[in-house]
């Protein structure tokens, strides 16, 4: 049920958006815009699965965890 | 007569920032400075605001050696195609990163204070919706809208802390200093890393901005930092030692306002303060955002990839945060030296980078001769 909402959303908002960018003649932005649509509707249908979604916190806490332990904040 | 269109003039731009200073900060910040430097936070955030006055001239400095250019292209002139690129990449996490923060707390905040059976998600889509929707707006009319806001921000603020006079006591902050000095360190650099280390992103819209100059910057910064240190000083006056048990001690004192039985619960005043603070926050993050993703890809229309990224910020607003202890870990320990790469480390990288290229062209020009 939700996928069908999202899948619909999704449509209803290249609808909205690449006709304009096509009738403008803008190639970059339509690819680019289709491109990142599709990376948004694969996270997406990942958030609404049962895959866990990854958190790019904690990636960015891996790389900072040596600098706390250096200075020792807390 | 294009440049008149597009851009924002001295005054807008100083509005900006200082709204962008307030942001979330007048809501999430004496919680957070309370947990470090407890009542010591105020002389915290002074010091918090010397140093952004400090980097801020650092970004100026730096923008005024290319005044035309944006972050991502001054960073792909200076430092090449890919390490530039690099650097950008990191930027534009960084960025995203804010406007996602940005959406959760804003769902957060409403969530538990004002309607709690309504799940986040709803709220923060919501901001999201009009955040999408004022960027594609631009701007100008962004900073046109401001000169109204802000007035309004100052009228309720004032009036909110005119009221609040016969709830202070003086002996709250006494002993001042009674905080080891390592704390209250640890505070300004929180401090700095939510209100002054953000400030990078005006590097996106300075190109945006009719003859940006020193004092208009310095003064939104400073007006900024004044609201927010008015807001601590006034909760530790208020609240004192009870600051420890509450969530959002800015908005609960709102809540103990009272004249005479007549004028009470008015912490929905607050909560407008907030709303147009962080929405402000919030769109000048997601433009930044925005227009970094277009100059890294070289695409003229920067609002055509609004929405993609607008889904994704809210999806990974979801995410983020498992829990509230998670949460405050992150803001208090690791996102301090986040915000300080991105916000301070970088800028000196970009301004020595384009210091050492000025040595080397002119002795290549001596050599010619």
């Amino acid at each position: 049920m939700r996928i069908t909402f999202i899948v619909i959303l999704f449509f209803a908002l290249v609808f909205y958006e690449l006709p304009v960018l096509i009738s403008e003649k803008r190639k970059a932005e339509a690819i680019a815009f289709i491109t990142l649509m599709l990376f948004a509707f694969l996270l997406c249908v990942i958030r609404q699965t049962s895959i866990e979604t990854p958190n790019p916190l904690d990636w960015i806490l891996h790389l900072y965890k040596p600098l706390n332990d250096i200075f020792g904040v807390r | 007569m294009s440049d008149l269109v597009n851009k924002i003039n001295q005054f807008q731009f100083m509005l900006l920032i200082s709204l962008f200073t307030v942001g979330n900060s007048i809501l999430l910040l004496p919680e957070l400075l309370y947990r470090t430097a407890y009542h010591d936070s105020w002389l915290a955030i002074i010091i918090g605001i010397g140093a952004s006055l400090l980097i801020n001239m650092l970004l100026l400095k730096l923008s005024q050696f290319y005044p035309d250019l944006t972050w991502v292209e001054i960073s792909e002139k200076l430092l090449g195609k890919w390490f530039g690129g690099l650097v950008s990449v990191f930027m534009l996490f960084y960025l995203l990163y804010g406007v996602t923060v940005l959406l959760f707390l804003s769902g957060q905040f409403i969530n538990i204070e004002i309607m709690p059976e309504t799940p986040l998600v709803a709220f923060s889509i919501t901001m999201a919706v009009i955040m999408v929707f004022g960027v594609r707006l631009g701007l100008v009319t962004l900073g046109r809208a401001a000169e109204i806001f802000f007035m309004l921000v100052t009228l309720l603020f004032i009036l909110l802390l005119a009221l609040l006079v016969p709830q202070m006591e003086l002996t709250n902050i006494k002993p001042v200093l009674e905080t080891p000095i390592k704390n209250i360190i640890h505070a300004s650099f929180v401090y700095f890393s939510i209100s002054g280390g953000p400030l990078v992103c005006f590097l996106m819209i300075l190109p945006n901005t009719l003859r940006p100059n020193f004092k208009s910057f310095q003064l939104g910064s400073l007006i900024g930092g004044l609201f927010i240190f008015l807001t601590t000083l006034t909760c530790i006056l208020v609240l004192g030692p009870n600051m420890q048990f509450e969530t959002y001690p800015s908005y609960s004192i709102a809540k103990k306002v009272n004249v005479e039985d007549f004028i009470t619960r008015i912490e929905l005043i607050f909560a407008v303060i907030w709303f147009v603070t962080i929405y402000y926050k919030l769109a000048l993050y997601f433009y930044a955002t925005i227009k970094g993703f277009s100059d890294l890809f070289k695409l003229s229309k920067f609002t055509s990839i609004s929405l993609p990224i607008a889904i994704i910020a809210v999806v990974l607003s979801t995410v983020i945060f498992p829990d509230t202890a998670y949460e405050s870990m992150w803001l208090l320990t690791i996102y301090p030296f986040y915000s300080f790469t991105a916000g301070v480390i970088l800028p000196i990288l970009l301004l020595c980078a384009h210091f050492i290229k000025a040595v080397v062209s002119k002795l290549m020009v001596k050599e010619s001769r």
